[in-house]
């Protein structure tokens, strides 16, 4: 696997104009699979009943009935998806919630409102260190 | 494994190795030289592979430490093994090391604002918020009087499409938060977003941008206050009303500001309601 076999990425958030921008961005990088989830229950659901072993998930925090940190716990304590890279993309910027985040074992804390070009080189880094 | 940092948002986070020998203070010197004018609000020392620690690291980290607290941020551990840890209460290094076992570092911060202040405070704040959204997320200015306080008289009458609300409740403070949107504002927000060639106006997209923005403005707003000024707004979800569940509140005195927000695209309003 590299970065020019990229397979599947999945985007959770509730908000229809977030995933938007996430799904152009993903489709830019190429990733040939890009799933969407309103929220961390969804995401969930979708990796376990399919196994799926995704290359990178981009999650919000701030979610309805399963949250961003409740999402990464669930992936970081299962075997198939433990080391699959979590970047949180969220409009949360307090300090207790980026450590809490951190400290769970997020890859990447990007705020909103973001710039595409700065998403796209945080992703390409991640996948970089995963791949080269 | 060498000591490496990354930056997360406002976090440098530092990973130390397996062992840390007297050598790797040298690293860790020669490395964290530069880290003090990182644009970051707080450095964290990871120690969750930490298996040995030498002595050596204290006088590092206290170094460290004073050139940090110079550029006016932090440095916490955390992730300590027990071991590692009973090592370090020995030594009498917990406060060098800035061990952390509570993460609520936002409670540190008192400020005793009155409403008003506490109103001017989150005016600024969203307007900030709201200009930085407008610009990233959709390419165009906002033009919004952070000193607006009354509601703009033509608004009585206006044809509201769409209401983005957010209760704010914390313990200290109740505030609510509201966007208010013509359609025809969100048409053309629509349509650039989904760019030239987007096909029809998708109605799903149309309806998550009150919402979106919303949260944005209201994270951004909680998440500097509480950090900042010791407030303790909740993370709260945003709803999507009919106008008539959300109407334009007038006449509640100096609890209620009206901020207009003026774009190319057009315009949008922000009600912020502060409950005494």
């Amino acid at each position: 696997m590299s970065q020019n076999n990229l397979n599947t990425v999945i985007i959770v958030d509730d908000m229809k104009l977030a995933r938007l921008r996430l799904v152009k961005v993903c489709q830019t990088l190429g990733f040939k699979s890009v799933i969407e989830a309103g929220n961390g229950r969804e995401a969930w659901n979708a990796i376990a009943s399919n196994n799926l072993q995704p290359d990178l998930i981009l999650t919000d925090y701030n979610m309805p009935d399963m949250n961003g940190i409740e999402f990464l716990e669930t992936v970081r304590a299962n075997a198939m998806t433990k080391n699959v890279p979590v970047m949180f993309i969220t409009s949360e910027s307090q300090m207790d919630l980026i450590m809490t985040a951190v400290t769970m074992g997020v890859t990447e804390f990007v705020v909103k409102p973001f710039l595409d070009d700065v998403l796209i080189t945080k992703i390409k880094n991640i996948l970089a260190k995963k791949y080269d | 494994m060498s000591i490496q940092n990354t930056v997360l948002a406002h976090v440098n986070l530092i990973d130390l190795p397996g062992h840390v020998r007297a050598a790797d203070a040298t690293q860790f010197d020669r490395s964290s030289s530069k880290w003090p004018d990182l644009p970051v609000r707080i450095h964290v020392l990871d120690f969750k592979a930490v298996e040995a620690l030498d002595s050596a690291f204290y006088s590092s980290a206290e170094r460290f430490k004073r050139q940090v607290e110079a550029k006016n941020s932090k440095v916490v551990s955390i992730n300590f093994r027990p071991e590692i840890l009973t090592q370090v209460i020995k030594d009498g290094k917990e406060i060098t090391l800035g061990h952390v076992r509570n993460l609520s570092l936002s409670q540190s911060v008192k400020v005793d604002d009155s409403n008003e202040e506490a109103k001017t405070w989150m005016i600024k704040y969203s307007v900030q918020a709201a200009r930085q959204a407008m610009d990233t997320m959709f390419n165009t200015t906002v033009a919004a009087d952070e000193n607006y306080r009354e509601m703009p008289p033509s608004l009585a009458d206006a044809n509201f499409f769409k209401v983005a609300t957010i209760d704010g409740f914390g313990v200290k403070r109740q505030s609510i938060f509201r966007l208010y949107f013509q359609r025809q504002t969100l048409e053309s927000l629509t349509r650039t977003v989904l760019g030239p060639g987007g096909g029809p106006i998708d109605e799903e997209t149309l309806l998550s941008i009150p919402c979106e923005l919303l949260n944005i403005i209201y994270t951004s707003v909680k998440s500097r206050l509480n950090d900042e000024r010791g407030y303790d707004l909740p993370p709260a979800i945003p709803k999507l009303l009919d106008p008539d569940r959300a109407p334009p509140t007038l006449g509640r005195g100096h609890n209620t500001s009206w901020i207009p927000m003026i774009t190319a695209l057009g315009a949008f309003y922000l009600q912020i309601e502060l409950k005494a």
